[in-house]
């Protein structure tokens, strides 16, 4: 085991034999993970199957019956250091007062120290990149449930926007596209991994096999509170793993136009 | 026009505002004082200037009117900031400290102190004597926001509909007991539990306006400072999580301030309701719901509404008074009813 506490070398996200048990209920079991930067993780698997307990315990929002998250070596890291390190998208959001969205996505620049007028300049990026920049005066109230998910999107990359001074940024998205067109699903996964291009480590929960396929450089698939399968999308999307987990009959072919499988239903 | 102008030229508004209603109200009375008079009379007492009216004014002024005044500033800042800050922690823009329980706990105690007082505070020094409505006030409020919170947490956190719930629970309790209470008090005692369920600033004095001030004005400055914070957990407590904020810490301390604040306004002036839902609410129609503008414009802005409805309850009825408590439901309830009114076409 690697001692935790001299993490400056470790720059990796690590659970590490994470178990999560509600009365004699497992909802997770014994999970490793390694989360590294510059790589799209998807995380996939039927409902119930522990994928948001998993970002829950990632994020530190609920502590793990056994094991550890190591954020960079360490796992006692002061919340508004992590919050310099680790983005997180929850699934849906509710805020019911009339902030614009200019302001929704300024409030993920709470945790950094910088100027206003700077805060201003990286909000306004952050919502361009989620093609948000038109819904910037709009009021939040009146926005619709796709365009919420990219308002809260742009908020939580202004908030990992800047280099951290205690090591590498991760984002973790819960079904970040649950919402939005097929244009807008495309949009976000391809900056996903910008994102990660960028050095930014990327897990996102989904439920779309063909978008996980072709964005990520993992798959992990996670059924009952275990890891089902672990690998790249070739070695992960086969027809009997994915009938297996899912119970579903499907075909694998290779992508006509990129490199990675396509998925289709029977 | 930006809102980070808007919000400047509101508090800027307000300022400017906040010393008129000031004069005004030190002026407004059975013996109407003019403008110039107060301002010389004040600037005397302040060793600026020498004085040449008439001692009657300077009396009304410096032993009914200022202390008045003074007490309904503070007490109507206050009451807004505690409700500006509820409202940002149950992420509801109808939460209010009556709606916690915090008021009507404060009530009953103060209710327990006019009735049984004679009883409980036998061989007590006397200044615990004279001020036992008010400590017991206060250690209602307290105790109310306390067992609220106590129903409301689990090891997960705080439930914001069964603190809600709770408070409703509380409320009711209250109620009962100040029946419990009108039913045994004397004639005498009767008359002081009703002029207190009905607030009035009229029984200011400068003892009061010292406690308040050593009190509340400390409790205004630090929820002040909670204007980021507020912002973020109106997301959500996981996503002010996220944003690094100690979700817990901020919660317990937001309560024992807000408590404290209600509290101690109760305490002095009996039960005055709805400022603290409708002056944050004015000021998020105009300059949006960013805690760093809402929480200082909500101070001033209560004040000033306090002071507006106690001239209003001194001069409607004159030279009889009107209770600042039916003043301040009249204008609050309707407007309430409309909030709810709006919600519901909303929520259909």
């Amino acid at each position: 085991m690697a001692s935790g506490k001299e993490g400056a070398a470790v720059n990796t996200l690590e659970v590490q034999g994470v178990s999560v048990q509600i009365g004699d209920r497992h909802l997770l079991q014994d999970i490793n993970l390694t989360l590294k930067p510059r790589e799209v993780v998807s995380v996939l698997g039927p409902n119930g199957a522990g994928k948001s307990t998993l970002m829950k315990v990632i994020s530190g929002e609920r502590k793990p019956s056994s094991g550890e998250v190591l954020l960079n070596g360490r796992s006692d890291w002061p919340l508004n250091h992590q919050a310099l390190m680790l983005g997180v998208l929850p699934q849906s959001s509710s805020l019911s007062f009339p902030f614009t969205a200019e302001e929704v996505v300024l409030l993920g620049r709470i945790p950094c120290a910088s100027h206003h007028d700077e805060n201003l300049m990286i909000t306004r990026e952050a919502l361009n990149k989620v093609d948000g920049l038109h819904l910037q005066d709009r009021h939040y109230t009146t926005l619709s449930g796709g365009e919420r998910q990219r308002v809260h999107m742009a908020r939580v990359l202004a908030q990992i926007w800047d280099e951290s001074p205690y090591g590498q940024r991760y984002l973790l998205l819960d079904e970040p596209t649950s919402a939005l067109d097929p244009a807008h699903q495309q949009l976000t996964l391809k900056m996903a991994r910008q994102e990660a291009d960028q050095g930014i480590g990327v897990m996102v929960i989904m439920h779309d096999l063909n978008l996980a396929a072709r964005y990520s450089d993992r798959i992990v698939i996670l059924r009952n509170g275990r890891i089902a399968a672990e690998g790249t999308p070739h070695q992960v999307l086969t027809p009997e793993t994915i009938g297996q987990v899912f119970d579903i009959e499907v075909s694998v072919s290779e992508h006509p136009a990129y490199h990675c499988p396509l998925v289709v239903n029977h | 026009m930006s809102r980070n102008h808007q919000g400047a030229l509101l508090l800027t508004a307000l300022a400017i505002l906040l010393p008129v209603v000031v004069i005004v109200s030190i002026g407004v009375g059975a013996v109407p004082i003019p403008a110039g008079d107060i301002l010389t009379i004040l600037f005397d007492r302040l060793g600026l200037s020498d004085s040449t009216i008439s001692n009657q004014s300077a009396l009304i002024i410096e032993s009914i009117r200022l202390p008045r005044t003074l007490l309904g500033l503070i007490v109507g800042g206050s009451l807004a900031v505690a409700g500006a800050s509820m409202q940002g922690l149950f992420r509801n823009p109808l939460a209010d400290p009556s709606i916690v329980g915090v008021s009507s706990g404060a009530a009953l105690g103060a209710g327990i102190a006019i009735v049984l007082g004679g009883l409980l505070f036998v061989g007590a020094p006397s200044l615990v004597q004279s001020y036992s409505v008010s400590i017991l006030a206060f250690v209602g409020g307290v105790l109310s926001t306390w067992l609220v919170y106590k129903v409301g947490t689990t090891s997960n956190g705080t439930s914001v509909a069964t603190m809600l719930l709770a408070g409703v629970a509380i409320n009711a309790l209250a109620g009962a007991g100040m029946g419990m209470l009108n039913y045994v008090a004397d004639d005498t005692m009767l008359r002081n539990l009703t002029f207190w369920q009905m607030g009035s600033l009229g029984g200011a004095t400068w003892d009061l306006v010292i406690i308040c001030a050593t009190l509340l004005i400390p409790v205004v400055l630090i929820l002040g400072r909670y204007g980021l914070v507020l912002n973020a957990l109106l997301l959500g407590e996981s996503e002010a999580r996220h944003l690094g904020i100690d979700v817990q810490k901020v919660k317990l301390t937001l309560i024992f301030l807000t408590a404290l604040a209600v509290g101690v306004s109760v305490s002095v002036s009996g039960f005055i309701g709805f400022v603290g839902l409708v002056v944050p609410h004015l000021i998020r129609l105009a300059v949006g719901p960013d805690h760093r503008i809402l929480l200082p414009a909500s101070a001033m802005l209560g004040g000033i509404l306090l002071l507006v409805a106690d001239m209003l309850s001194r001069t409607i009825v004159a030279p009889a008074e009107l209770p600042i408590g039916i003043v301040t439901a009249l204008m609050g309830a309707p407007f309430f009813l409309s909030l709810l009114w709006q919600q519901r076409k909303r929520i259909v």
